[in-house]
């Protein structure tokens, strides 16, 4: 390959000078990575769902969003996913305002799920080494959710790659940047150039708020194994290196801000007065961040003794744990159904905590009765639901079936009362399915019943030359131990025009007269 | 402390084991039992035999509260129907595969078991992917097809099996892949182990703090590794 490569050797001379040597490419390449992220998350946002995306500009909103999370952040806090979506929503309000808030939200949370979920941005890049080139993996996120305070309260916090994008380090020393930005402030306050200085008092500040993410993540480290950090020599040095660090760091903006103060009373220029009352409230904040990492330091040996402590009282590591990937997952899928269905139950008896619920609530149970019917997907076997039908006819129907013959037998208008009096005789008459004779006074009543649903007979939609039976009260009335009813006349008629559906009540009462 | 309150407390510990949701830093009550649990050893082994009688595991911790495990007999333990209503051995496996997907899929390395404050933000389709990847694998490797008997099937066949989502589904199916794994994730979070955030590909879910217990308790399971590696076939008699 380098025989390719080789200048043609024309000018002897020709000495060309790089710049830049091949390792601080490499850290440039590093540093640039993140920014390929946040251009990923703009570009596959084609293949989404909807069509309202080419409406928003999601690198826009994801660099926004990056920035509050940053600048919310202090030791312990950063913003809540609830805040840093609703933000990225009034981002996306302003980018189209036209849409509607269901859309906003969509877009918001598509782009706090792309810089939060946990699958590590893996960034592949190229070294030289003695060797030749070499293939690298960069792993970074540009935001997290971390659990803090006392309930564990989840939070987002932004990455020391994400923090890097918004003060164009290419990675650079952070104590090195924020002494030398100090020194930048000093110059530019003497000389009067308050604008300028507020500007690299922008950055200082999010080099605090780096500074403070390093720390931090030490600390966390040490924390949870102190087998990985030597705490013996390395970590206190560490701690001392920082604390020292920010001693300065605080004596520093201490003597900026009275430099600013003191500047403040000699400008006239309202712009520029104002321009310095910005950069006191940086440098303000600026100071009450270094307070903060203050305080977390000098806490950090007592916090680092307790986990210690902590970890002799409960011996970590003392079982032996199987790696999830290669001993559990791999071999479960390997593993024959009958072997995998019991294990499931295993695993489900493990993770799913304890059936509290033995028994559902009411008002689940009611929408579970009440929840309409899935229906199938096409292409999905349908399989009809199975109801239990047995051919056995039901009790009643054996009086239902000779009440409609008595009435298919009234030929001459009959009254209801000589009906019944003929029900006892024709009770013994008559045999239900199982051979046994029917209750009269079962017959009676179903006689009753069939009587008033003639004395409404339904006559619409019948056609002419139909026999209808009709009753009408004849006012007397009937009572007698079982029953106690309107007397009425039933008599037999034909329909003799068609009568439609949607004939009105009125109507039919002239034809029924007439069929009478 | 008389032997009465030390039941009462017993029965308070079992009490909040059933509230996943709740963490100590919000209940006075919950904080002066864990703390009980944590600094009085003979309180401790009775709250531990009780419940190991109940066939629960507990663990406890200052911040994230009880986190109780069942036993695979216990009769307080949630079962697969829980997930699917009469699942038959074939969804059983599918259930542990996405069981052990979400699991890998928030904790990918070993040692962020070991980290209290790591939360896990994943979306349904990740875990889909992951499983399917890790199905691609055993389907090159095997490259041949499975036994007629479905008892004998691989798990992952059984994940093959399963629909894959259609692409603009107006209604979601519960079936599919996707859904699969939205059922487990929704026991989980019931179980107190997960947030659901929004439904950004197929559902975004947050892994609170305590499921690193739970997936620990899977990693230390040394029955659960013999079996899932196949090394319990000389006795026949174990689950």
């Amino acid at each position: 390959m380098p025989t390719e490569w080789d200048v043609p050797p024309e000018p002897v001379d020709w000495d060309i000078t790089i710049p830049t040597d091949d390792t601080s490419i490499a850290r440039r390449r590093r540093a640039l990575a993140p920014i390929q992220v946040l251009t990923d998350i703009e570009r596959t946002k084609t293949s989404l769902d909807g069509d309202f995306w080419h409406r928003y500009d999601l690198f826009t909103i994801a660099l926004a969003v990056i920035d509050q999370v940053a600048l919310a952040m202090g030791i312990s806090a950063g913003k809540t996913w609830d805040e840093a979506v609703d933000y990225a929503k009034s981002q996306a309000a302003r980018q189209a305002p036209a849409a509607d808030d269901s859309q906003w939200a969509v877009v918001a949370e598509r782009v706090v799920v792309s810089l939060v979920t946990t699958d590590i941005e893996t960034v592949p890049y190229v070294t030289y080494t003695a060797a030749g080139p070499q293939w690298r993996a960069q792993r970074f996120r540009l935001l997290y959710v971390h659990a803090a305070g006392g309930d564990a309260t989840e939070y987002l916090r932004a990455s020391e790659q994400a923090i890097n994008i918004f003060i164009d380090a290419l990675d650079l020393d952070i104590e090195a940047a924020q002494i030398a930005t100090e020194a930048q402030l000093t110059a530019l306050i003497a000389r009067g150039a308050i604008e300028s200085a507020v500007q690299i008092a922008r950055y200082a500040r999010y080099q605090s708020i780096q500074y403070q993410e390093r720390i931090r993540r030490i600390i966390a480290d040490t924390l949870i194994d102190p087998d990985t950090h030597d705490w013996v020599d390395e970590v206190p040095a560490l701690l001392d290196a920082a604390l020292l660090h920010v001693r300065e760091r605080l004596a520093g903006e201490s003597s900026l801000l009275e430099a600013v103060a003191e500047r403040r009373f000699e400008l006239d220029d309202r712009a520029k007065v104002q321009a310095a009352n910005m950069l006191i409230e940086i440098l303000r904040e600026c100071r009450h961040r270094h307070d903060e990492l203050h305080r977390h330091l000098i806490g950090a040996r007592t916090r680092l003794r307790e986990a210690l402590d902590d970890r002799f009282v409960r011996a970590p590591r003392s079982t032996h744990r199987s790696d999830l990937g290669r001993d559990l997952f791999n071999p479960y899928l390997a593993a024959p159904t009958q072997t995998a269905a019991v294990l499931a139950d295993r695993l489900v008896a493990v993770v799913g905590g304890l059936s509290t619920r033995w028994l559902p609530s009411l008002a689940v149970l009611i929408d579970e009765l009440c929840a309409p019917a899935r229906v199938p997907e096409p292409g999905e076997q349908f399989e009809p639901p199975e109801f239990d039908d047995d051919d056995v006819p039901e009790w009643w129907e054996a009086y239902e079936d000779t009440i409609e013959a008595i009435f298919e037998a009234v030929d001459e208008p009959v009254r209801l009362s000589q009906l019944l009096a003929r029900a006892d005789e024709l009770a013994s008459q008559v045999s239900n399915d199982d051979g046994k004779p029917l209750e009269p006074d079962l017959l009676m009543a179903a006689l009753v019943h069939g009587a008033h649903r003639a004395w409404a007979a339904r006559l619409a939609g019948r056609s002419a030359g139909d026999r209808v039976l009709l009753a009408v009260d004849t006012g007397d009335r009937l009572t007698t131990g079982l029953l106690r009813t309107a007397d009425l006349l039933l008599m037999p008629g034909w329909v003799t025009t068609d009568i439609k559906e949607a004939v009105a009540r009125h109507i039919e009462v002239p034809d029924t007269a007439e069929a009478a | 402390m008389s032997a009465s309150d030390d039941s009462v407390d017993v029965g308070r510990m079992l009490a909040w084991a059933g509230r996943p949701r709740e963490t100590p830093g919000r209940h006075d009550d919950y904080h002066r039992v864990v703390a009980r649990y944590r600094n009085e050893p003979d309180f401790a082994a009775t709250v531990d035999a009780v419940f190991t009688g109940a066939g629960l595991y507990l663990l406890v911790d200052e911040r994230d509260g009880i986190v109780a495990t069942a036993n695979a007999d216990s009769p307080l333990r949630v079962t697969a129907s829980d997930v699917v209503k009469r699942a038959q051995p074939a969804h059983r496996a599918a259930i542990g595969a996405v069981i052990l997907a979400i699991a890998r899929t928030a904790y990918p390395d070993g040692a962020m078991l070991d980290d209290p404050d790591r939360v896990a933000v994943f979306t349904t389709q990740s875990v889909v992917d992951a499983l399917d990847r890790a199905v691609q694998v055993h389907a090159e490797a095997s490259g041949e097809d499975g036994p007629v008997d479905d008892d004998l099937v691989e798990a992952w066949r059984q994940w093959a099996g399963l629909q894959t989502a259609r692409p603009n589904a107006r209604r979601r199916s519960a079936n599919d892949r996707p859904g699969l794994v939205n059922r487990v994730c929704r026991l989980l979070t019931d179980a107190g182990y997960l947030t659901a955030r929004g439904d950004t590909d197929g559902g975004t879910w947050l892994a609170r703090p305590r499921l690193r217990h739970a997936v620990t308790v899977l990693c230390e399971d040394s029955d659960l590794y013999a079996i899932v590696n196949q090394l319990s076939d000389a006795d026949e008699d174990r689950p």
